[in-house]
């Protein structure tokens, strides 16, 4: 069979299917909507094999993203924090941080393009200054805190607490007996890391499923637009 | 070829249709699960903390981060239009941001109609700051002064002119962070606002990032969880058993809660017919 046959009857399917759905259903009448379903369909048509109704949708959404993004940057960040403020509204102390962040752009200047590191060096030392102390508080204090296993937790009548966080603590100590390396074949670890293996293929299995759910999501989610505000065959 | 050979080699397209016609069928023929949705504590926790939010108190508002593009709209935006209608019904003031630049559009589309169907006015019961770049500095900016960061709102207009800010400083003034996220701009929240602010702070996410909020849960720095489309569903049906009771309103994710049931139970059975055909096959290899 020829290349191109598949494409070719996907496409006249398609133009009965739609032909049959304005006559026998109640079809929106937005042009946005019709826009919107039919290029879900075409990156749908992936799912049989790879053709070039797939690659012009795939192409206009690379497109439509990357001009999306540069214009609501102009309007909404550049013109808004830097441009307007500085020629409309006169804030000549503007001009130092627009200059240095334009010393980005020295990078494509070889004979100059050292002084890239300028920018590069604030906005590192600033990010790793706030991120620290920040990201040690919220992930290791916080979370050590929280792994604790408290007399408070085996409440009379409601022991349950207390034995999750007793399963939680053995969970992170088995783990992370796993992830420590160098330690002999047949160490004291050997058995205790095998229990971690336990976990963290649990771990595995609770992420495979919940990604199965929220790629199925996904799909749901398509087909309530295609039967809902396209076609209208659902309420 | 024996059976088990033939459907351990069954076309992927074979599969796709199957899942297609499961999907479908419950959607079309508006079939219903037995029994009532069930709410996970987690979807609780969050609409426990609404509840006691007090419209007129000190920390009256909800500050809601759309952080979600259209790829992950399914499985968040049911959970997003739900938490709003709960807000709304209970006249909590909303200041509506986005992390990600495709969030603010999304935002723009929910509220825009929500409120429509809810009789609120923007400016008065509900505000779009927008979107700005370096999300660190945005979420730190705003829990020393909101203005200094969206000094208007998406239109242009000037916060200070809008009767919804009135009262509204910083994260001392609001009563909960929501995010709703389909990728980790959670994290964000936790590090930037519930850590130096003790800001309160929930999230909605896709169920592929369940898994990594749970740690977040367990030390309280989330309040709580609204976790995929399953947990839009949950919420809706809190929200609709306590406040909408008589009126008709679109439950997006409870519509779609019976196709994820049944779409999930074919994969359940694919990959049990897939184990015993590789076991079958292998042990005559």
């Amino acid at each position: 069979m020829k290349k191109w046959v598949p494409t070719v009857i996907f496409l006249a399917v398609a133009v009965v299917l739609i032909v049959l759905a304005i006559v026998f259903l109640p079809v929106s009448k937005s042009v946005w909507v019709w826009i919107a379903a039919l290029l879900t369909l075409a990156i749908f048509s992936i799912l049989y094999r790879d053709n070039p109704i797939y690659r012009i949708a795939e192409h206009i959404f690379v497109g439509l993203s990357l001009g999306y993004g540069l214009a609501m940057i102009w309007h909404m960040a550049l013109w808004q924090i830097a441009l307007r403020p500085l020629f409309v509204e006169g804030r000549l102390i503007l001009i130092i941080p627009i200059a240095i962040g334009l010393l980005y752009f020295t990078r494509l200047i070889p004979k100059v393009s050292w002084l890239v590191r300028i920018p590069i060096s604030i906005a590192l030392g600033l990010g790793s200054g706030i991120a620290i102390p920040l990201i040690f508080q919220a992930t290791i204090f916080e979370q050590t805190k929280a792994s604790l296993v408290l007399p408070e937790m085996f409440a009379p009548g409601n022991p349950w607490p207390g034995i999750w966080a007793i399963i939680l603590l053995i969970g992170i100590v088995t783990t992370l007996a796993y992830f420590f390396f160098s330690r002999k074949e047949k160490s004291v670890l050997s058995p205790v890391s095998k229990v971690g293996i336990i976990f963290i293929m649990l771990g595995f299995g609770a992420t495979f499923g919940l990604t199965v759910m929220s790629r199925v999501s996904l799909l749901i989610g398509r087909l309530q637009f295609l039967l809902r505000d396209w076609l209208g065959i659902i309420e | 070829m024996k059976f088990w050979e033939r459907l351990g080699k069954i076309d992927r397209r074979i599969i796709y249709i199957v899942l297609a016609v499961v999907v479908i069928i419950p959607l079309i023929l508006t079939v219903k699960l037995p029994g009532k949705v069930r709410a996970m504590p987690r979807t609780k926790d969050v609409f426990d903390h609404i509840e006691n939010i007090d419209p007129n108190g000190k920390r009256r508002a909800i500050l809601i981060s759309v952080d979600f593009d259209p790829q992950t709209e399914p499985e968040l935006k049911p959970q997003l239009e739900a938490v709003v209608r709960h807000a709304f019904a209970r006249n909590i003031p909303l200041l509506v941001m986005a992390l990600p630049i495709q969030g603010t559009d999304i935002g723009i589309e929910v509220f825009t109609r929500l409120a429509e169907e809810h009789n609120k006015e923007y400016g008065i019961d509900y505000v779009i700051l927008g979107w700005k770049p370096s999300p660190v500095a945005v979420i730190l900016g705003m829990g020393n002064f909101i203005e200094q960061v969206f000094p208007t709102d998406y239109l242009g207009t000037p916060l200070s002119e809008l009767p919804v800010m009135e009262g509204i400083r910083n994260y001392d003034d609001v009563g909960l962070v929501m995010d709703f996220t389909g990728s980790s701009f959670y994290a964000y929240w936790v590090y930037y606002a519930h850590t130096p602010y003790d800001v309160p702070v929930a999230t909605g996410v896709t169920s592929v990032s369940v898994a990594d909020i749970y740690p977040f849960l367990g030390s309280r720095q989330f309040i709580g969880m609204l976790a995929g489309m399953k947990a839009g569903a949950e919420y809706e049906r809190l929200v609709k058993d306590k406040y909408y009771q008589d009126q008709d309103i679109f439950l997006r994710g409870t519509q779609a809660l019976p196709a994820l049931s049944a779409s999930l139970l074919v994969i359940i059975l694919f990959v049990i017919l897939g184990n015993i055909s590789h076991f079958a096959t292998r042990r005559k290899s």
